[in-house]
């Protein structure tokens, strides 16, 4: 816990006043114990780190400029003050900006306290049994690397609110490689938690039988419009595009993929709905308040396909007339009644994303080869299939929802589930 | 900051293991982004930090500190935190009595001329284009001096600069919706950077936002493709660089294979950051080995891979001491710097002549690389349909995809332009800047339009 004392501000409260400028100030401090292992070397590696950030945002005649430091000394503060009041000069000047009027002191606790007890040895445990599991001939180990971390967040800014928010979180990440003389394919798992990384053997005898899979598949389908499926981590992904393009300020700027539409446009498929969650249970981005010190509220960003709202910071929420209640993302929810009988609406699911640098941040135009199973009437999973492009836009796409599955992500910040898109093109 | 050589000597020989390393980083960094016009809260960031190493066969121990107010009880957290406790070798410095450490605070960055010229710039050539949707404009300039200390050898000490100047441009109308980036990114940025280098970026980059609104041609199929030396320079990175750095070595496609044949007698790829006044030099890497030119490929032969110290006592080989971090946080991977692929005596516009029908790529932009088949497909931003041995349609909204050991064997000819492109950021684990060059080349590629 870091101890703020209102005398250690003293002297830096005497160089602003001089100066007439408000001031908020995020201090950051965070720890993590990581365990990683290298193949390579067969080597364990144990890292650890106690960091402190400090971002300082100074305001003056209605304009704003920044520094962040490794530590609050005041000889650094001293030394950057003319320097940023120079640049300050140069900046935007909008009579919107202004100290956000927050005078309150809050503090609150997200963190799980089991994660505390997370040791170098724990981590070694679970690693462990990643790497004595009896892989076949054809699998080596590719990666794995296991952490826990914990964080503390303090806003304190010119009028003296003092906000206090604290969390934690726990991952693995565990790959492994594939070669048979002709092929080569690797596969991995991962997950970000609020409660303890657990390795479990399912988990691993999963992975070992999709890389072999892949490994051993030389299935093709003709290119065509198929029904298909996105697993749920490919769903989050394509999710994060969207919310990216929220900010008020560049939807107004013509930087968003959203500048041509206005709330209340009918944009997405009648099942989209997308709420942002800042106090979710067992969901890792909960917040009390943001950047600026504003407390942070459930918010619906879609609603039944209809588009309902936006992230504000202080200065757009000012200029638009509306709450400023966030400015950036905390958990995501995708809000639907999921659907058992999932497999039955779709022929092809898509498991992976490969990369997704193709995606065009202008046009959500997007052209992918993924990796994929074809599934049968049973609605199993069969053959692997790889190496096949398509090109959708992000729009139309969320625009073609045919059904939603029951299995929402537990893990993360996005309580995603798999979704089924009618009649998408495949191209072989 | 002072710190003398017997202090030195103290810390280093007061924990344990074989190999003993401390690493401080002092950076400053400035950013500003005009958007529209607007400079948008303009900002310094600095650091000064320190990290401690210690690694034995088969375990490696490493912690990070932001204060080093007392280095000493940074040094006894660490013995304590990991039980190292027995020092088993004692080494003694080679170096000066003492050694400075300069203060963040006076390092001085210039940007108001590039300020006030981005903003004549932005008044006189981009105001006044009504298809000008919006626009974005970012100044990065980082200073970075770091000091290394190890038990291997002695001690080390550098500056490195990572700096770009940016822009986005974006037209938008009806439906359609085009957006452009180009940038400048010398290593000396404040001295090249004026009034006449920020116009000529704009007017070339309003150039290329126009062109590609003009698309025409949608080929398709197994065709020639001429790639420009200024497009293709995250191929040589990503295909051949990777895949050469000695940690990737447990699965990497060049595994086992030095001195066999990977590439078409054209292909000679080095990896040289020496060349002073260059971006992508560096006079020592950061675990303080002096920088070399590692020839990788040779003829299409595979010479070498790319190693840090850690790599090259695996592999029993002289290292090309190619060891970077990201910052003080992190630890010393194997990393590209300054990769280039050398020209040959082809000339550029005697390559569209061989070509009866294919395309010419000036700009290529996202792609995807599967690490594990080799497979890529990068999108054409910006290019022209050859018939007939001449340029005719423009083209966009294309891919060329293949393989890349396939391309390294399938270049046919190689043009004598070897021209810086980029220094971009690599996310091996930890961001990097890094720059390669190419010569334009010759070779057949699956293309699709859509």
């Amino acid at each position: 816990m870091i101890e703020i004392n209102k005398n250690d501000f003293s002297k830096i409260i005497e160089i602003y006043n001089k100066n007439n400028i408000d001031w908020y100030v995020n201090i950051i401090k965070t720890n993590s114990k990581t365990l990683s292992y290298s193949p390579l070397h067969d080597e364990i590696s144990l890292d650890s780190s106690d960091d402190i950030w400090v971002s300082v945002v100074i305001i003056k005649d209605h304009k704003k400029s920044s520094f962040n430091i490794d530590w609050f000394w005041i000889e650094k503060i001293e030394a950057s003050i003319s320097q940023m009041l120079e640049l300050i000069d140069y900046a935007e000047y909008d009579e919107n900006i202004t100290l956000p009027d927050i005078t309150d002191s809050v503090w609150k606790d997200f963190s799980n306290p089991d994660l505390e007890k997370i040791d170098y040895e724990y981590l070694k445990n679970q690693f462990l049994k990643f790497k004595n599991y009896n892989f076949d001939d054809k699998i080596i180990i590719e990666q794995f690397s296991a952490w826990v971390s914990s964080g503390e967040q303090i806003y304190i800014n010119s009028k003296w609110a003092v906000k206090v928010q604290k969390d934690n979180s726990s991952f693995y990440f565990m790959e492994i490689f594939a070669e048979n003389g002709e092929s080569r394919e690797t596969h991995y798992d991962y997950k970000t938690l609020l409660a303890m990384p657990e390795i479990k053997i399912e988990d691993i005898e999963k992975l070992e039988k999709e890389v072999l899979a892949k490994l051993e598949s030389n299935w093709k389908i003709s290119s065509w419009n198929y029904d298909i499926t996105l697993e749920r981590d490919v769903v989050s992904e394509f999710i994060d595009i969207i919310l990216w393009n929220l900010w008020s300020e560049s939807i107004d700027e013509w930087m968003s993929l959203f500048s041509k539409n206005t709330l209340g446009d009918k944009i997405f498929d009648d099942k989209f709905t997308l709420i942002n969650d800042p106090d979710l249970k067992w969901y890792i981005w909960n917040v009390l308040f943001d950047k600026e010190g504003i407390t942070v509220e459930k918010k619906v960003l879609f609603d039944k396909w209809v588009w309902r709202d936006k992230f504000y910071d202080y200065k757009n929420s000012l200029k638009k007339w509306v709450k400023a209640d966030w400015n950036t993302i905390a958990n995501i929810v995708f809000d639907a009644v999921g659907n058992e009988l999932y497999l039955k609406w779709s022929k092809i699911i898509i498991m992976n994303l490969m990369a997704f640098h193709t995606v065009d941040s202008s046009t959500w135009k997007f052209s992918l080869s993924w990796e994929w199973y074809l599934l049968d009437n049973e609605w199993n999973k069969t053959e692997y299939i790889k190496n096949i492009s398509l090109s959708w836009d992000i729009i139309s796409l969320f625009n073609s929802i045919k059904s939603i599955w029951n299995d929402f992500k537990t893990d993360g910040n996005f309580k995603v589930p798999s979704i089924t898109f009618y009649n998408q093109t495949i191209i072989w | 900051m002072k710190i003398l050589k017997s202090q030195l000597e103290n810390y280093l020989n007061s924990f344990s293991w074989e190999f003993r390393e401390i690493f401080f980083e002092k950076s400053k960094t400035f950013k500003f982004t005009c958007v529209n016009g607007k400079f948008k809260t303009p900002s310094f960031s600095t650091l000064e930090w320190m990290s401690i190493l210690s690694r034995s066969w088969n375990n490696e121990y490493f912690k990070a500190y932001n204060d080093l107010n007392d280095i000493f009880l940074n040094i006894d957290n660490f013995k304590k935190e990991f039980s190292l406790f027995d020092n088993i070798n004692q080494v003694s410095l080679l170096w000066e009595n003492e050694l400075f450490l300069e203060d963040t605070k006076d390092i001085k960055f210039e940007t108001k001329n590039i300020i006030e010229n981005t903003l004549k710039v932005y008044e006189e050539y981009m105001i006044k284009n009504s298809f000008l949707k919006s626009s974005e404009i970012s100044l990065i300039i980082s200073k970075k001096f770091f000091i290394v200390w190890n038990t291997t050898w002695n001690f080390g000490k550098d500056i490195n600069f990572y700096n770009t100047y940016f822009v986005k441009l974006i037209w938008e109308k009806d439906d359609f919706r085009e957006e452009v980036y180009e940038k400048i990114t010398w290593t000396n940025i404040l001295h090249t950077i004026n009034y006449d280098s920020i116009k000529e970026l704009i007017i070339w980059s309003l150039d290329v936002l126009k062109k590609q609104l003009s698309w025409e041609a949608r080929p398709n199929g197994k065709i020639d493709v001429i790639i420009w030396n200024e497009s293709w320079w995250t191929i040589i990175h990503e295909a051949v660089g990777h895949w050469l750095e000695a940690d990737l070595q447990n699965s990497s496609v060049y595994k086992d294979k030095i001195w066999q044949k990977v590439a078409s007698d054209l292909v000679t790829i080095v990896d040289n950051p020496t060349t002073v006044l260059e971006r992508g030099h560096y006079n020592i890497d950061h675990e303080w080995y002096a920088s070399r030119n590692a020839i990788l490929i040779e003829n299409g032969i595979l010479k070498s891979y790319l190693h840090n110290a850690k790599t090259a006592i695996k592999f029993d080989v002289e290292s090309t001491w190619h060891g970077r971090k990201e910052t003080y946080k992190h630890k010393t991977l194997v990393r590209m710097w300054n990769t280039y692929m050398l020209p040959w005596k082809d000339k550029k516009e005697d390559l569209i002549k061989k070509v009866d029908y294919g395309i010419y790529v000036s700009r290529m932009w996202w792609w995807q690389v599967n690490t594990t088949t080799w497979d890529f497909v990068f999108k054409v931003q910006n290019g022209y349909l050859i018939e007939n041995w001449v340029l005719t349609k423009n083209v966009r909204w294309a891919t060329i995809s293949g393989n890349w050991p396939e391309m390294l064997n399938e270049i046919y000819w190689v043009c004598d332009d070897l021209n810086f492109f980029d220094w971009w950021t690599c996310g091996k684990w930890q961001s990097m800047p890094v720059s390669d060059w190419v010569p334009t080349i010759l070779t057949k590629l699956k293309v699709s339009g859509f």
